[in-house]
C-alpha cells in the first residue's frame, strides 16, 4: 500500500518523506516539483520568496532518484527539498542579503551548508526572504526588507518575524519541509516563536558560515528550521562540521544521537518564573505555564534561577552595531545605505561607524566576563528555559520597539538569555508550546557549547508529549 | 558599576512613546537620535568597572 504522509505530504517529517522515497511511493523529482509549485504560488502571499531554484532543484532530485533507484542510499535528506535564507550564497544566482545595494550581487561558489545539503542530495528549490541585512545594528519597522513585510501564515495582518521571516513563514505554511536560517542575535529564535516552528541556533563555530553575509563576525551562526525537533537533529548533522574556509570555524562536527543524551533524570532545568509572571504578556501566560509543567513531567529536575547581573542586551547590541559598521563600512562610506529599506536602519549604521576600537573591546572585555558568569552557572544547570518571545507576533505595521504598558517586572529571571545565550555562543531549541490569541508562542531551550543533543532530545520528549508542532496554520489551496 | 536591567533597557532602546515621536520625525532626526543612541551605549560601556586583567573575547571561542 503506498505511503498516505499522514493525509498531507506537504506536513510530513523528513524522516516519512524519506522512508516514502526509498520505498518509491514518491520520487524525488515530484517532491521537488510539488514544493517548487506551492513555494512559487503561495510564498509570495507571505513575501516569503526571494527567488525560485526550480530548476537547480529538479537537478539535484534527479540525481537522488537516479542514486536511490541503484541503492546508494545517503541519508535521510536525499531526495527532501528544502530552501536557504538569501544570506546564503547559491553559485550562479543572485543573493541579495534582502537589500536593495545588493539585489545584483551573484557569487560563483555555494556557502558550505548549502554545499554539504548538496552532497546529501537535499534539492536546493529556493531562496527565502530576509530583513535587510540581517536586521544588522536594527530596525524600526517588520517592512525593512526589499520582499517587503514578512507576513505570518497564522495571520497576513502579523509579522512573521525577523530577520529569518522567509524560512519561518515557508516552513510554517508547509511550502518546505525544512529551511536554513540565521542568528545573531535572535534571527532564528524570533520567527520560530511567532509562526510556531522549531529551531536550532547551534553552538557559535559548529555550522560554517562561508558564503554567509557577515553582520557580526563573533556572533553569526547558521541553524535549521523545521517541523519538530527530530527534523532540526538530521539537518543540524548534515550541515555541521569543521570549515578551514570559516575562521570561527571550532572543528567540531555533530552526530544527532539524542538517545544517547543525559538522561532526563540527569538533567536539571533552570527557570525563573517572574518570566512567566510577569514579563510575559498575559495572554501568553498560561501556554507558558503549562509547558514549564510539561517540562517537569518529563522528569528532568527543576529549580529556580536567574541570570547573572551582567548587561547582554546593552553589550551585545554594541559590538553588533561595531562589527556590522566595520563589515558594511563601504556601503555606508558610499552612501548607498540609504537605498535600505528602513531609514532607522541606515540611520543606526551610519551612527555605529564612529565607534572607537577600545569602546568596543570593551564591550569585548565585560563580553569575556558574562561568559564566564554563565559558564558558572552551568555548573548547577544543563539546560535553561525561558519564553522565546514573550507574546505573539505584533501587527505588521507596528513599531518594533513599542512595548505594552505593564509595570516593570521586579527581577531579572532569564529575560535576557537570548542576549545572553547568543553572547557566549551558546546552543538553542526553539520550539513551539502553545497559541495565544490565536497566534503561536513558544520556548527556547539554551545549553552548554556543543550540547545540542541534550537540548533536542528534551525538545523532542516534549514533542512527543505535545501536539503544538503539528498544528497548521489556515494555508490557502493553490487553486485560492 | 552595577546597573539594573531597566536602567540598561533604558540606554539602549527607545520606549513607546519615543517610537509614536519617531514616526513623524525627519531623516536629519532620526539620524540625530541614532548618533545619540550610540553615545548613551558608548557612556554606559565606559562606565561599566573590569578588573585590569580581563582580556576581550577576541579570536572568540564558545
Amino acid at each position: 500500500m503506498r505511503r498516505t504522509f499522514g493525509g498531507d505530504i506537504f506536513f510530513a517529517g523528513i524522516a516519512e518523506l524519506s522512508a516514502g522515497l526509498r520505498a518509491g511511493d514518491i520520487s524525488a523529482a515530484d517532491l521537488a516539483r510539488a514544493f517548487s509549485e506551492r513555494l512559487e504560488k503561495l510564498g509570495p502571499r507571505y513575501n516569503a520568496l526571494a527567488l525560485s531554484l526550480r530548476e537547480r532543484g529538479l537537478d539535484t532530485a534527479g540525481e537522488a532518484d537516479d542514486e536511490i533507484k541503484r541503492g546508494r542510499l545517503r541519508g535521510p535528506l536525499q531526495g527532501i527539498p528544502y530552501a536557504a535564507k538569501d544570506l546564503l550564497s547559491a553559485a550562479g544566482k543572485p543573493t541579495t542579503w534582502g537589500a536593495p545595494p545588493y539585489a545584483g550581487q551573484i557569487f560563483d561558489y555555494d556557502a558550505t551548508p548549502i554545499a554539504r545539503l548538496e552532497k546529501a542530495r537535499a534539492p536546493l528549490i529556493g531562496k527565502l526572504a530576509m530583513v535587510a541585512l540581517a536586521g544588522g545594528c536594527g530596525y524600526g519597522y517588520a517592512s525593512a526588507s526589499m520582499f517587503g513585510p514578512g507576513l505570518n501564515p497564522w495571520d497576513v495582518t502579523r509579522w512573521s518575524g525577523g530577520s529569518s521571516s522567509g524560512p519561518a513563514s515557508a516552513v510554517a505554511a508547509g511550502l518546505v519541509p525544512f529551511a536554513l536560517g540565521s542568528e545573531t542575535w535572535g534571527s532564528i529564535m524570533t520567527p520560530c516563536a511567532y509562526c510556531g516552528i522549531t529551531g536550532v541556533r547551534p553552538t557559535y563555530g559548529l555550522v560554517s558560515r562561508y558564503g554567509a553575509m557577515a553582520l557580526s563576525w563573533t556572533l553569526d551562526k547558521i541553524g535549521p528550521m523545521a517541523r519538530s525537533a527530530e527534523d532540526c537533529g538530521i539537518v543540524l548533522q548534515a550541515i555541521a562540521g569543521g570549515d578551514s574556509k570559516d575562521p570561527g570555524s571550532a572543528g567540531k562536527g555533530f552526530h544527532y544521537v539524542p538517545q544517547y543524551a543525559r538522561k532526563f533524570e540527569d538533567t536539571r532545568i533552570g527557570f525563573a518564573a517572574v518570566d512567566v509572571e510577569e514579563w510575559a504578556e498575559p495572554s501568553a501566560q498560561p501556554a507558558f505555564r503549562e509547558a514549564l509543567k510539561v517540562l517537569g513531567g518529563i522528569g528532568c529536575p527543576m529549580a529556580e534561577t536567574e541570570l547573572p547581573d551582567y548587561p547582554y542586551e546593552l553589550v551585545i547590541g554594541y559590538i553588533i552595531a561595531s562589527e556590522a559598521a566595520a563589515v558594511f563600512e563601504p556601503l555606508i562610506a558610499g552612501g548607498r545605505v540609504d537605498e535600505l529599506p528602513d531609514r532607522e536602519q541606515a540611520a543606526r549604521l551610519k551612527a555605529a561607524i564612529d565607534v572607537r576600537a577600545k569602546d568596543y573591546l570593551k564591550a569585548m572585555r565585560i563580553r569575556r566576563l558574562a561568559q564566564d558568569a554563565l559558564r558558572a552557572l552551568f555548573i548547577d544547570f544543563d539546560i535553561l528555559v525561558s519564553p522565546a518571545m514573550f507574546g505573539p507576533a505584533p501587527t505588521v505595521d507596528a513599531p518594533l520597539d513599542a512595548r505594552p504598558a505593564r509595570p516593570a517586572p521586579s527581577r531579572r529571571g532569564l529575560s535576557a538569555l537570548s542576549a545572553a545565550g547568543n553572547l557566549a555562543g551558546l546552543p538553542a531549541v526553539f520550539l513551539p508550546c502553545g497559541f495565544a490569541g490565536g497566534l503561536p508562542v513558544g520556548i527556547q531551550l539554551v545549553g552548554r557549547p556543543f550540547t545540542e543533543n541534550t537540548l533536542l532530545a528534551v525538545a523532542g520528549e516534549f514533542q512527543k508529549r505535545t501536539d503544538w508542532h503539528k498544528m497548521r496554520p489556515p494555508v490557502p489551496s493553490l487553486k485560492d | 558599576m552595577k546597573m539594573t536591567r531597566r536602567e540598561l533597557a533604558g540606554a539602549v532602546a527607545g520606549v513607546a512613546g519615543a517610537a509614536v515621536a519617531r514616526a513623524a520625525a525627519g531623516p536629519d532626526d532620526v539620524l540625530q537620535k541614532a548618533i545619540e543612541d550610540v553615545r548613551e551605549s558608548t557612556a554606559a560601556i565606559a562606565k561599566y568597572d573590569l578588573p585590569m586583567a580581563t582580556e576581550p573575547a577576541f579570536e572568540f571561542r564558545a
